[in-house]
């Protein structure tokens, strides 16, 4: 699947992010930064769905600004269609905008209350472009039907619909474009579980369907496993382990994927199985520990591992981890 | 159900809420029965709306008046009908003898007054401690809840505490009082899996030490399957089916039980499509005669249109209200 001729549609080049921490005058130059990403790589394939998981404040949502451009990387590159999309001219700029898209974890407050359904999911097209009334209602239509909506909806306010319709409207706006890609962030946390399957399979019907590329964001492992080709984890800012999700998941390396694997693994009370839980909280990411960031949570932590930072290493083809046991 | 001589602690009986709304009367809680007997963990199961945290909230008094109210049914400690108490008499098991953990350890806790003061407060004035004694209890209940350093921990606020760090203090908050029963309500639902994994894992170590019956309330089967003895899955007010957690798990008897069960993704194993349920829940204001699953229930009938079915024994342990088990 990995194949190497294939060109990603979207990657992402040893990006860093750090936000600057209050300073103690307002003139000085800031001291310490908040590293939330730092030198992270990794590509999207086109009519791929890849996932960065981890626990909250490990950079992911971060990531998914860097790629839809509401934050600037502190460096690195994004490439997109092996452009630079930090030095896109306008017309590149509309292009790029257009292909990629993003449906947010909140369908509550990622809509705006005082907008109907058409032009909730109407607008992306007209600021794209002119577009007469009555076009854009028929191609709304279209839209809610594609998500599985009853066109009838189409003048109807958010607060009228439940969750799991507001979500399906949330996604038909990011769809109206035809983008080539879709940043997920979340997308069914916040939904019922009854509504979550149905959401899910819907995001696997328009990959089918239209081939879109997806970037989901998730720290629910299970979600991921069903929606991904290839996972990413990550710990405070960084890649610990890269790898086919099949294979991810049946094969985990990383100590730390271990301990997320079985944190979510289905754990029956009556089965008495061996819990071997995580202990302690993320640490702070303005001073992450030396050496391999995980250390001061690793049940496998050795002398080697607050030294030295492990690099990141091939395993088997398409499957990197960063740690010092491999 | 109190078979093989266990004794119930806390028995609901029939229990109705109404919420007035201008929107109409939302028959939120709709006439439910459970037991809840010693030691043991009864997990209460549902999607938002289900009614199941008004429910919890109800046990305490503790319903949002006047909108919500209590029509009808029985709230039984020990036989002893908590409904009939005034307000000052409940002010006497709050806290005392039922304790609650919420949701968001955000909210639950006041921003301005130090961990100290808060865990305090329920010890002078339940169990009448003051002086070194007060203090001493104290940390002996972030002891029990494994928090770090407790004796600094007093001082600070809650803004200093990681998420998974202040659930503990709710925690240690109510358990301050070894009360006889815990009710939890999605005490994890807002933390990292790892965190979760630990919290539960913590919480089930205490219960075996200090014998709490907890009345555990979620939307999550994977919390369900590491915590419940029992459960009693609701839906739209109503419980419609209660069996021992490995019973639900490996044979469940209700429609809406079975396809909640299927929709949820297994993380051990890689599927194509999942099974979801179409539609989704009632609201609460216009819940029709009969089984309020049947819009949605795949094995419909005419009869369960027109009536809603009676709670029919499966095996002594087992009940579930669906016209299929008549």
């Amino acid at each position: 699947m990995n194949a190497p001729n294939q060109q990603p549609l979207l990657s992402v080049q040893d990006v860093t992010k750090h936000y600057p921490v209050a300073s103690n005058l307002p003139w000085s130059p800031p001291k310490t930064f908040v590293r939330a990403v730092d030198g992270l790589s990794f590509a999207v394939l086109p009519r791929k769905t890849l996932s960065i998981v981890g626990e909250s404040g490990c950079g992911k949502t971060t990531t998914a600004k860097l790629v839809l451009r509401l934050e600037h990387p502190t460096s690195g590159r994004v490439l997109f269609e092996g452009r630079d999309t930090a030095a896109l001219d306008g017309e590149g700029e509309a292009h790029y905008r257009r292909s990629v898209q993003a449906v947010f974890q909140n369908p509550f407050s990622s809509l705006n209350p005082r907008m109907r359904v058409i032009d909730l999911i109407g607008e992306p097209r007209v600021i794209q472009e002119y577009v007469d009334r009555d076009e854009l209602r028929l191609d709304v239509e279209r839209q809610l039907d594609a998500v599985g909506l009853d066109p009838a909806i189409i003048n109807s306010f958010p607060h009228e619909l439940s969750g799991g319709m507001r979500q399906r409207v949330a996604i038909a706006r990011a769809l109206i474009l035809r983008p080539l890609m879709i940043v997920l962030d979340e997308p069914v946390s916040a939904l019922d579980v009854s509504v979550r399957a149905q959401i899910m399979n819907l995001f696997k019907a328009i990959q089918d369907e239209s081939g879109i590329s997806f970037l989901l964001i998730a720290h629910d492992l299970a979600t991921t496993r069903y929606l991904s080709h290839q996972v990413l984890v990550m710990y405070l800012g960084q890649m610990v382990e890269t790898a086919e999700s099949d294979e991810l998941f049946s094969k985990p390396l990383h100590p730390y994927t271990h301990a997320l694997i079985s944190a979510s693994a289905p754990s029956r009370r009556w089965e008495n199985p061996k819990e071997d839980t995580l202990q302690g909280d993320v640490p702070s990411p303005i001073a992450p520990p030396s050496g391999c960031r995980f250390h001061t949570r690793c049940p496998r932590a050795f002398e080697r591992c607050p030294r030295e930072i492990p690099e990141l290493r091939e395993i088997s083809p398409g499957h990197q981890v960063a740690c010092h046991l491999y | 159900m109190p078979a093989l001589g266990l004794q119930n602690v806390l028995e609901v009986k029939d229990l109705e809420v109404r919420v007035t709304t201008q929107r109409g009367i939302g028959r939120a809680v709709n006439g439910i029965s459970f037991a809840l007997n010693a030691g043991e963990t009864l997990g209460l199961v549902g999607e938002s709306g289900s009614g199941k945290t008004l429910t919890s909230l109800a046990i305490l008094g503790l319903q949002p008046q006047p909108a919500a109210q209590i029509t009808g049914g029985q709230i039984l400690l020990h036989g002893d009908d908590l409904l009939k108490k005034t307000p000052a008499e409940l002010q006497h098991y709050r806290g005392r003898r039922i304790a609650m953990v919420l949701q968001d350890p955000m909210t639950a806790l006041n921003p301005v007054f130090s961990i100290g003061r808060q865990l305090y407060e329920p010890l002078k004035l339940h169990r009448h401690l003051f002086g070194k004694e007060l203090h001493e209890q104290a940390i002996d209940l972030l002891r029990l809840l494994q928090i770090p350093s407790p004796e600094t921990r007093l001082k600070n606020y809650p803004h200093q505490l990681s998420g998974g760090m202040r659930q503990r203090v709710v925690g240690a908050i109510a358990l301050s009082c070894s009360p006889e029963i815990l009710i939890a309500d999605e005490p994890t639902t807002s933390l990292d899996v790892t965190v979760q994994a630990h919290y539960l894992a913590l919480l089930n170590a205490i219960q075996k030490k200090m014998g709490t019956s907890i009345l555990f309330i979620t939307h999550d089967f994977g919390v369900v399957a590491r915590m419940c003895d029992r459960v009693a899955v609701m839906y739209a007010g109503r419980i419609v089916e209660t069996a021992p957690a490995r019973t639900i798990f490996e044979q469940p008897a209700h429609p809406y039980t079975e396809a909640l069960l299927k929709s949820v993704p297994d993380l051990t194993k890689a599927v194509d499509r999942l099974p979801s349920i179409q539609g989704s829940p009632p609201s609460i204001y216009n819940r029709a005669q009969g089984c309020p699953f049947a819009p949605r229930c795949p094995h419909v009938m005419d009869k369960c249109r027109e009536l809603y079915p009676p709670e029919t024994q499966i095996s002594t342990s087992h009940t579930t209200s669906c016209w299929r088990y008549e």
